[in-house]
């Protein structure tokens, strides 16, 4: 039987179909968001299901996750995002026991008991600051691709100092900074150290590891670093870290059937 | 490792003296996003750079905290289970027209005594202590006026809260741009030296003149009502012939936040609401930007 | 029993309210159907999820008519007092005097949720350089200055130093705008040093020096010698333990309503109507003979509820101790949405909650609560309350919901969220809630949605 998760994220929409014996990813499927949420997710799943040569009555179950669960009609239940995350990224990395979801619109930081079950949560407040979000901003200021981003912090020798709390007055430091000479690769490097030093205030006091780095701001390269250093601790990315979530409520469909 | 951390004005520093401990008034510098204690929305930066401060500090043995603001009293609560430092929250009455807040301050002043004495300090006799208070009383009015000299320039006011280290330039960059501080009302400015000692009172009672000197005598906005701080605020403007006011206020202070209207309510000349989140060059930039734009408005 | 209680919107509340009065519903003068205050401007209403007993009419009829309630004691020669920030002393002061009527201008913070801004007091307080970096309690600015929701007062009082910076500005602000305040002093909580005699305040769990009972009851001299000018009345020693025995009748009402409520299997009153009967310890909505009356009603329908085996939700809900006080009251809804129920709350009045003594001098006993203050110590002073109380109640998880722009947010969440997972193991969930969440109300529910199964994992063996 096939599992089916449906992870409707703010900036992307995942979908994983899981085959329920041997728990293996029978395939996968990322599209970015848009208007009609709810359309595209169904046109996904469809598409997916049908490219792999799935009836949808192969689906013995679908749970929907993220911020737009509540409207995908095609999964009969929906779970949080934090439950999902925790199920995928244990299911990849069975020992993780903290996880760490850098996503377009959140962040999220979840401790995990020897037994991979959420034991605590912490999430970011409306601060984009914190989020994949900011990344966007500074690529944008700085007319570079998000995917070259890694690249070019890696050539910093001094990260700038972004203290602002808001992105809206972190992108006029930005402005700032461009306009007093700082170096791209320093800004870059910059935002990436403020990103992960609000991921770390969330952690609290203790943090155990191994800390699994999960969403798509983990494949931008230098923010595992940035997170390891502002941690204080190892920092290893996820395997398929932008399908944890949905590979989590696939996992979760299995579990409810 | 006699050193005693402090911030707050309200601290006598003739009282740490006397004591044997040597006072250290911090005008801590920002820290980064990776300091101990963490920007968090709503604190102030001022709090954080010193709760920093005395958390990355090794030498020193012991920091007061006072009850001024809420901000620092709160951020002593993040503090006291980090550092091997010693820490002391000093009971700030904010109430001040009546014998119970004085006697409070002098019995506050009591329990730090006996918090010095715990971190190797000696118990001062009356005279010892008058004589630390006479000393420090001369070494403030050999401080200099800045009334005195009359350079030209815009004449300017500098009214707020306490600065960070890295605001220091904010002097310079008003003359650069055609103005001149000729009244600093900042908390690390002139607004927070105690009165003059009475000798005759000293004599008496110089813990009573401690506190009249400093308790009694300092204008500070969190005083309730605050009316001693506007009054001589209005008072020095006029006298001091000051053309501008900068209010330069740290975000999330409350305090100083909510009486910018009324500042500019009561002072009779343009303000300049100056927020400042910390003193990196960033936001240097933004106020050098602000303060540039308000002086060619008063030229 | 398995039969579940359900909560109603306020259009299903007037066929309810039909039904019950076709029943012989008997109501107070203050008496009606809820849809009356929404067509009055309270539009929140219309979002909000109530429980359906006559018991809760009668509490929200209550709450939504305090206005009536001052201007008609004005009209009949009494005087307004405004007890600000203090949250429980002054108020019971106030009330040893039969000409004066006390009540509470920081309750003004709920007017821009149960308004839903239309009365434009955020507006206000903006126009006054009082911005949305300040708590929502600013609304109370703009309460004072528009008149529109409280008679001006004959006196104000204002506890001030160990409370927040945030609070104390608006009231100076306020008092800048010439409304007079009698400020008292209120110092941060210690303990005793060496030599100095120690005191445990009400509740059990804080100590103080007995110099800062000393210092606080002759602070409440003052506040005594106020009243009595306003009042022309000598406000004596006998009147105020009078005062002191029926505030206790009240607190005793709301703690044994508490205590069944957050003890019983299923839980039998939802978080919103618990958060609303709570408050009314403060000040008694300006009348205390029926705020006794509201709350045996609700403590009645409760106990039959009790006994006749429902509640609200499943009987798994997760149980949720809540500390702080939310901004919108629609929040609270999202508690048995998700599959949780309250189970124990810290409001920052806990002070106002615990029985005043009455075998001490009765100035003595009210500057005990005064400085039982939780909000009056340190963060983890509070935390170990919060921690003692949860215990008790046996609370799963904790939810801190964060009051924007209140200084006291931004550090201790943290340090109380800690202490809780330290002591207690405590899942804690931190959250911010601002006067109106509409626009943020599914990242919130996601949380609270994400804690309940958290706890459901915990609960795996």
């Amino acid at each position: 039987m096939i599992y089916a998760g449906i992870d409707a994220g703010s900036r992307a929409v995942k979908i994983v179909l899981l085959d329920g014996p041997s728990g293996r990813i029978v395939a996968s499927a990322i599209a970015d968001q848009g208007v009609e949420q709810a359309k595209l997710a169904g046109r996904l799943y469809r598409q997916l299901l049908e490219e792999n040569g799935i009836g949808e009555s192969d689906v013995a179950g679908a749970v929907a996750t993220g911020y737009g669960r509540a409207i995908v009609s095609v999964a009969g239940t929906t779970v949080t995002e934090i439950t999902c995350h925790a199920a995928g990224v244990r299911r990849l990395v069975d020992t993780a026991r903290t996880v760490i979801d850098i996503g377009g619109q959140d962040s999220k930081l979840l401790h995990l008991d020897t037994g991979g079950r959420v034991r605590d949560f912490a999430m970011n407040d409306r601060c984009a600051a914190g989020t994949g979000r900011f990344l966007e901003i500074v690529a944008d200021r700085l007319a570079v691709r998000l995917c070259d981003l890694g690249e070019l912090a890696s050539q910093s020798r001094r990260p700038a100092q972004i203290s602002s709390m808001c992105v809206v007055f972190a992108e006029t430091e930005i402005v700032g900074l461009l306009a007093s000479g700082a170096e791209p690769a320093d800004i870059v490097a910059g935002v990436m150290h403020a990103i992960a030093g609000r991921t770390a205030a969330m952690a609290g006091a203790v943090v155990h590891g191994p800390v699994i780095f999960t969403g798509g701001v983990a494949l931008v390269g230098g923010m595992d670093r940035a997170l390891a250093e502002a941690l204080g601790s190892e920092v290893a990315i996820c395997p398929h870290p932008q399908i944890t979530g949905a590979l989590g409520a696939a996992i979760m469909a299995m579990r409810k059937d | 490792m006699s050193q005693i951390l402090y911030t707050c004005p309200f601290v006598p520093a003739e009282w740490i003296a006397a004591h044997g401990l040597r006072p250290a008034r911090i005008m801590p510098q920002s820290t980064g996003m990776h300091a101990a204690v963490a920007p968090i929305e709503g604190l102030c930066p001022f709090a954080r750079a010193f709760a920093n401060h005395v958390l990355g500090d090794s030498t020193s043995c012991g920091a007061i905290f006072t009850t001024a603001c809420d901000q620092m009293r709160r951020v002593r609560d993040l503090v006291v289970d980090g550092t091997c430092v010693e820490t002391f929250l000093l009971n700030l009455p904010k109430t001040w027209r009546n014998a119970a807040c004085t006697q409070l301050y002098i019995d506050e002043l009591g329990r730090m005594g006996r918090w010095l004495y715990t971190l190797g300090g000696c118990v001062p006799s009356a005279d010892a202590l008058a004589a630390t208070m006479l000393d420090f009383d001369g070494r403030r009015q050999a401080m200099p006026d800045r009334r005195v000299a009359d350079s030209g320039g815009v004449r300017l006011a500098l009214v707020g809260g306490p600065l960070l280290a890295g605001e220091s330039g904010l002097f310079d960059l008003v003359v650069r741009n055609g103005g001149r501080i000729v009244f600093d009302a900042t908390e690390t400015g002139e607004r927070t030296l105690p009165d003059r000692f009475d000798p005759a009172l000293l004599r008496q009672d110089p813990v009573g003149e401690l506190a009249r000197a400093y308790f009694d005598s300092i204008p500070a906005v969190w005083k309730r009502p605050n009316t001693g701080l506007f009054d001589w605020l209005t008072r020095e403007c006029t006298e001091r012939r000051v053309q501008g006011v900068i209010c330069r206020r740290l975000v999330w202070c409350d305090l100083w936040h909510a009486e910018v209207h009324r500042l500019r309510d009561a002072l009779h000349v343009p303000l300049l609401d100056l927020d400042v989140s910390d003193d990196s060059p960033a936001a240097g930039e933004r106020t050098a930007g602000r303060v540039q734009a308000f002086l060619e408005t008063l030229q | 029993m398995t039969q579940k209680l359900r909560q109603i919107t306020l259009d299903e509340w007037d066929g309810r309210y039909e039904a019950l009065k076709s029943a012989g519903l008997a109501e107070p003068f203050y008496g009606g159907k809820l849809s009356r205050h929404a067509e009055d401007g309270d539009y929140r209403l219309r979002k909000l999820m109530f429980d359906d007993s006559a018991a809760a009419l009668r509490l929200w009829n209550f709450l939504l008519t305090e206005e009536e309630r001052l201007t008609q004691a004005r009209s009949e020669g009494k005087k307004i007092v405004g007890v600000m920030k203090d949250l429980g002393t002054t108020a019971v002061m106030a009330n040893a005097l039969d000409n004066v009527v006390a009540f509470y201008p920081d309750g003004a913070w709920w007017i821009p949720c149960v308004m839903e801004n239309s009365d434009r007091l955020l507006a206000v307080a903006d126009s006054l350089g009082v911005d949305e970096s300040f708590c929502p309690v600013r609304a109370m600015l703009g309460a004072f200055v528009t008149g529109n929701h409280f008679p001006i007062p004959d006196l104000l009082t204002c506890s001030v130093g160990a409370t927040c910076d945030d609070f104390s500005a608006i009231a100076q602000r306020l008092e800048g705008l010439g409304h007079t305040i009698v400020w008292w002093e209120i110092p941060h909580r210690r303990g005793p040093e060496q030599g100095e005699q120690c005191v445990t305040l009400p509740g059990g769990t804080f100590v103080a020096a007995q110099s800062q009972v000393d210092f606080v009851r002759a602070q409440l001299v003052l506040v005594q010698r106020a009243l009595e000018e306003v009042s022309g009345v000598q406000l004596d020693d006998a009147a105020l333990s009078s005062a002191i025995a029926r505030a206790n009748d009240i607190r005793r009402l709301l703690s044994e309503l508490r205590r069944t409520v957050f003890t019983a299997s299923r839980c039998p009153m939802p978080a919103l109507e618990m958060l609303i009967a709570e408050m009314l310890a403060i000040h008694y909505c300006s009348d205390r003979e029926e705020t006794a009356a509201v709350l045996e009603e609700l403590g009645a329908e409760v106990q039959a509820r009790i006994a006749a085996g429902v509640g609200f939700g499943s009987p798994d809900a997760v149980k949720v101790f809540w500390v702080n006080p939310v901004a919108d009251l629609r929040v609270m809804n999202l508690l048995e949405q998700y599959g949780a129920r309250i189970c124990g709350t810290e409001y920052m009045f806990t002070h106002a909650l615990d029985l005043l003594r009455e075998d001490v001098e009765p100035l003595e006993a009210l500057a005990l609560a005064a400085l039982a203050d939780p909000m009056a110590g340190s963060a983890v002073d509070r935390a170990a309350r919060i921690a003692a109380d949860a215990r008790t109640f046996g609370a799963e998880a904790v939810i801190i919901s964060r009051i924007p722009g209140a200084s006291h947010c931004a550090v201790e969440g943290r340090i109380i969220a800690e202490h809780l997972r330290k002591t207690c193991g405590l899942a804690v969930l931190e959250i911010e809630i601002p006067p109106l969440t509409d626009a943020i109300r599914p990242a919130i529910a996601t949380r609270i949605e994400a804690l309940v199964e958290t706890i459901h994992q915990r609960r795996q063996p």
